[in-house]
């Protein structure tokens, strides 16, 4: 056995050990004896110095134990461990050194097999007896050392991470907001079903639509064309629409029809202003009786008419006006000669006495002429002779002529006696001038009895005039007697040329009426045939077939104003459809575009849920798998575990300590000690169930399976003093065990008793079994002055009691 | 005596081997009703005896055979399988030279055979793998079964190496990606 893990321990000044010892390890039962005081515990304390670089049972009673370490007295303390190379951690053979607060070196083993053996291997006196409270102790927060242990064993950090990582799965909800392009296509999805549903709805209305359209167009088209479109589909019905509507001619035919109605009308007008249609017979009387009053009227002419014309000549020569009444114009005309003839005398007889009053003037004028000549001359002499003298005459008073004073007369000055009498030459001579005036005035007179009796003369009528006006008068005289016959004469012919136009007017209306109906008739024949109607045309029936045609043209426009709104109707309601179907298949694309886009956001969704189950399925696994280590550690591996090594060691105890399986889903356990009986009933916690021995039982059995439970990186169980309190039925099983662990489970077993009889039985008990197998006993105390220091090998020998 | 062979059935189960009889030491015969002894690294011996031996017998023949084994500097361990009740006083006294194993039934079950001779039975361990060093993802796998160990599946659990984040985030990835939402879109936004 040269692959146990501790081979050799060297300890010198530690604790108890005074000195230096050497001991070897090198063997897979290591067995010491040591009687109280003889260093047994310090020797195991020195073991896990030397390979952790720690002592744990001594670090909870104070953390500056190391002061205490080297023996009393000695300055510090030295130990080394030898160990197998896979858990050395330094450089072999250096050994520690501890001085005060000080440790020098490095302990033997790695940080995974100190820990290891301080946790899993080594079991020291002190810790045995408060194991359970030990291990379920709590500081703070922290987990407890069995939860510590079970968390590690479980491994569950990876699950746990799985699980935490994929909580958000587990609602879709949560994923969404995890994930924003899944809630991106959550909502676009929703949205286009929201759509989707509008849409379709909207398809459902425009189909009704279009089917309301489509019956519509085949009413229309089928009262033009019934029952051609019943099986058409909208396309070849639209273009059958758009084909009878291209051979619509209604509106040509509905204006012809209208004009034809209206012509109708026109001529009902006519027709009604034809009054009565004269018989032949009183057109041939008719004709009969203007011949006979034209014959009658031409005797007139011959006769009467002739002296009527010669006495209207007669009387329009003796200057009778005919124009207007014949007898008022010729004694107009008499009256007007006698006036005449009067005014003739009067102006001869004005004439002469003109003529004696102008002689009589002549005279006179003749004689005031010579007055004023006379007048004249005397006067306007002196006066220039005297005006000359008053130029010549001064202040003197001498007259110019006679010389002499003029002062002499006493009165004046000679001058004012020129001016006194300048003053009456000019009064002299104002009596001149209205002796002129005198005779200018009578001058005129006679110039105007001149001209009056020019005139008169002018106007007096020549004799043989004077005899033509007597004679016309006589004439008038005798035309006015003969005017009673005349006027008869006159009236009978004016009654016989009246009757002759009569007649005229009357064949001429009737001839007129005649062809007017002949107009009619041939029109109404022209409509009936337009109209394509039989119809009699005799004179009696022209109102009735007037009527019947008017009604069949009017029955014409009514049906081409009604077959034209039917191609109007067919016409709009073929748009309609048109447009109709346009918005078909436009909310049909829409939806089709729409279902294609819900598809897809759909689809995206569906993946999205899909891979949600998916970590879904990933998290329950997880759960599971959690829930199956938990399950399998504590049922399979850990009761199981400490239940064997517990019945092994007290086979006769009906509770067995196991622990309480904790809820698997949660993340963190709280790991409780509890008791099965036999029977598989749990019952109370081991403190409560088990008697002490069982309990430091329970306690070594429970380190025993946490130990077995795990990878053994450090194969090594060392014990000081486990049985102390056992009775022998458990010292038995408990060598037996031991026995076990050392020889088929390959753990290097180092055993620490005081007893000397525990001892000695654990000797034989843990002696080889095989070749090969070996055991080390070290004896403290006194055997260790011995020479063999108290170390003995023990070696297989074969059995020869019973033969291998 | 059938309950004595089913004894050492057991005990050959476990790797024991059957010892002829009578069981002979150092040339002396011990007239046990079976007796059996450990092979390879065990050399138990065990003796296995019914409640038909009287027990003054019994005693004088444990006594003799460990004064035998005494005398041929015999190393090994006896103990002996009692079928039947036995008294206290009895076994205390048997227990001075051997691992006493009371049976209590005379027609014992097997569980109960087991029970008594645990002790001398291998340590039933679990499997090292399944307590330690699998890796719990194969757990996960062998939860899924294979229809569901779909890469998807496997992508998501491989992320949990890194924890929990890290799942998080293949989490969201593997969401976003079905609904067609790349994060380079997201950031072009942004």
């Amino acid at each position: 056995m040269s692959d146990v893990p501790i081979r050799r321990l060297m300890v010198s000044d530690f604790r108890r050990i005074e000195g230096t010892r050497e001991l070897p390890f090198d063997a897979p039962v290591v067995l010491i004896h040591g009687p109280n005081g003889t260093g047994k515990t310090s020797l195991l304390s020195a073991l896990e110095l030397a390979l952790t670089g720690r002592v744990r049972s001594m670090e909870r009673q104070s953390d500056r134990y190391q002061a205490h370490l080297p023996f009393f007295g000695q300055p510090y303390a030295t130990v080394r461990a030898d160990v197998a190379d896979y858990l050395q951690a330094g450089s072999p053979g250096v050994p520690l050194t501890v001085s005060g607060a000080r440790l020098e070196g490095i302990p033997a083993f790695n940080d995974a097999a100190a820990k290891f053996y301080a946790e899993r291997c080594f079991l020291d006196q002190s810790s045995l007896g408060r194991l359970l409270d030990l291990y379920q102790a709590r500081v703070g927060n922290e987990q407890t050392a069995l939860e510590k242990f079970v968390n590690e064993l479980l491994g569950l950090e990876k699950l746990d991470a799985l699980r935490g990582g994929l909580s958000d799965a587990h609602d879709f909800r949560l994923l969404k907001k995890l994930a924003v392009g899944v809630d991106e296509a959550d909502r676009e999805a929703k949205a286009a079903a929201t759509q989707l549903r509008e849409q379709s709805v909207l398809r459902a209305e425009t189909r009704t639509e279009v089917a309301n359209a489509r019956a519509a167009t085949r009413d229309a088209i089928a009262r033009l064309h019934p029952g051609t479109t019943d099986d058409m589909t909208d396309g070849d019905l639209l273009s059958f629409v758009r084909t009878v509507l291209n051979g619509d001619t209604t509106r040509a035919e509905s204006a012809a029809a209208a004009t034809l109605h209206e012509e109708l009308i026109a001529l009902g007008g006519r027709i009604s202003a034809l009054a009565e249609r004269p018989t032949t017979q009183r057109i041939q009387e008719a004709r009969a009786a203007l011949a006979a009053a034209t014959i009658d009227s031409d005797a007139w002419e011959a006769t009467d008419g002739a002296n009527v014309r010669a006495w209207e000549a007669a009387a329009q020569a003796a200057g009778a006006d005919l124009r207007s009444e014949p007898r008022i114009a010729v004694e107009h005309a008499t009256s007007l000669a006698l006036r005449e003839l009067g005014n003739a005398s009067n102006v001869r007889a004005l004439a002469e006495s003109v003529s004696a009053q102008l002689e009589a003037d002549r005279v006179e004028l003749d004689e005031l002429q010579a007055r004023l000549a006379d007048a004249h001359e005397h006067s306007s002499a002196l006066v220039e002779s005297l005006a000359a003298l008053r130029t010549v005459i001064d202040e003197s008073n001498r007259c110019p002529v006679c010389d002499r004073d003029f002062t002499e007369t006493g009165h004046h000055s000679l001058l004012a006696h020129i001016d006194t009498k300048l003053a009456e030459l000019t009064t002299h001579k104002q009596q001149l001038v209205d002796l002129r005036s005198e005779r200018d005035q009578l001058a005129a007179r006679v110039a105007r009895a001149e001209v009056e009796y020019t005139q008169l003369t002018a106007r007096l009528l020549p004799a043989d005039e004077q005899r033509a006006l007597a004679q016309r008068h006589v004439t008038l005289v005798e035309l006015a007697a003969q005017f009673g016959g005349i006027e008869a004469a006159k009236s009978n012919g004016a009654d016989l040329t009246r009757h002759v136009r009569d007649l005229q007017q009357l064949v001429e209306d009737f001839e007129t009426t005649s062809s007017e109906q002949r107009h009619i008739t041939s029109e109404l024949g022209r409509y009936a045939a337009l109209l394509q109607v039989n119809v009699s045309l005799a004179f009696d029936s022209i109102q009735t077939a007037w009527t019947e045609l008017l009604g069949r043209a009017e029955a014409e426009v009514a049906r081409l104003a009604d077959a034209a709104n039917q191609y109007r109707s067919a016409g709009k309601e073929a748009a309609q459809l048109t447009a109709a179907l346009e918005r078909e298949s436009a909310v049909v694309q829409h939806v089709a575009d729409l279902a294609e886009r819900k598809d897809q956001w759909d689809g995206r969704v569906a993946e999205a849920k899909r891979r949600q189950g998916v970590a879904k399925e990933v998290y329950e696994a997880a759960t599971q798998a959690r829930t199956t280590i938990v399950h399998r550690v504590f049922t399979e591996s850990l009761n199981e575990v400490w239940k064997t090594v517990f019945t092994r060691l007290a086979p006769n105890e009906g509770f067995i300590p196991s622990f309480g399986i904790p809820s698997a889903t949660k993340k963190t356990f709280d790991i409780k000690l509890g008791t099965t009986h036999r029977n598989g009933e749990a019952s109370g916690p081991p403190q409560m169930m088990l008697s002490a021995g069982n309990l430091n039982t329970a306690a070594l059995s429970l380190f025993l399976a946490l130990h077995l439970a795990v990878e053994p990186i450090v194969p090594c169980l060392v014990f000081d003093d486990p049985v102390q309190s056992m009775d022998e039925v458990h010292v038995a099983q408990f060598a037996g065990l031991i026995r076990l662990l050392a020889k088929q489970n390959d753990r290097q077993v180092i055993i620490a008793v005081h007893e000397r009889e525990l001892f000695d039985y654990l000797t034989l008990e843990l002696s080889p079994a095989f070749e090969g197998d070996e055991l080390i006993t070290i004896e403290l105390g006194e055997r260790a002055t011995e020479e063999d220091q108290g170390i003995s090998r023990h070696m297989w020998t074969p059995d020869p009691a019973i033969a291998n | 005596m059938a309950s004595v062979h089913e004894v050492i059935a057991v005990l050959e189960r476990a790797g024991f081997e059957r010892l002829p009889k009578p069981l002979t030491v150092a040339g002396t015969e011990f007239d046990f009703e079976a007796a059996a002894r450990g092979t390879h690294t065990s050399h138990d011996l065990v003796l296995v005896a019914t409640d038909q031996v009287p027990r003054v017998r019994l005693q004088r023949l444990v006594t003799g055979l460990a004064r035998s084994l005494d005398l041929a500097a015999s190393r090994r361990p006896m103990s002996l399988v009692l079928i039947g009740g036995v008294a206290t006083s009895d076994r205390i006294e048997l227990e001075r030279y051997a691992r006493v194993l009371p049976i209590a039934s005379t027609t014992p079950a097997l569980a109960e055979i087991e029970e008594a001779v645990a002790v001398l039975l291998p340590l039933k361990l679990p499997h090292a793998d399944l307590v330690h060093g699998s890796d719990p993802v194969n757990e996960v796998m062998a939860a899924l079964g294979p229809l569901k160990a779909t890469p998807d599946h496997i992508a998501l659990i491989q992320a949990a190496a890194d924890g929990p984040d890290a799942v998080r985030e293949a989490l969201r990835r593997y969401a976003n990606e079905a609904a067609g939402w790349t994060d380079e879109v997201e950031n072009d936004d942004e």
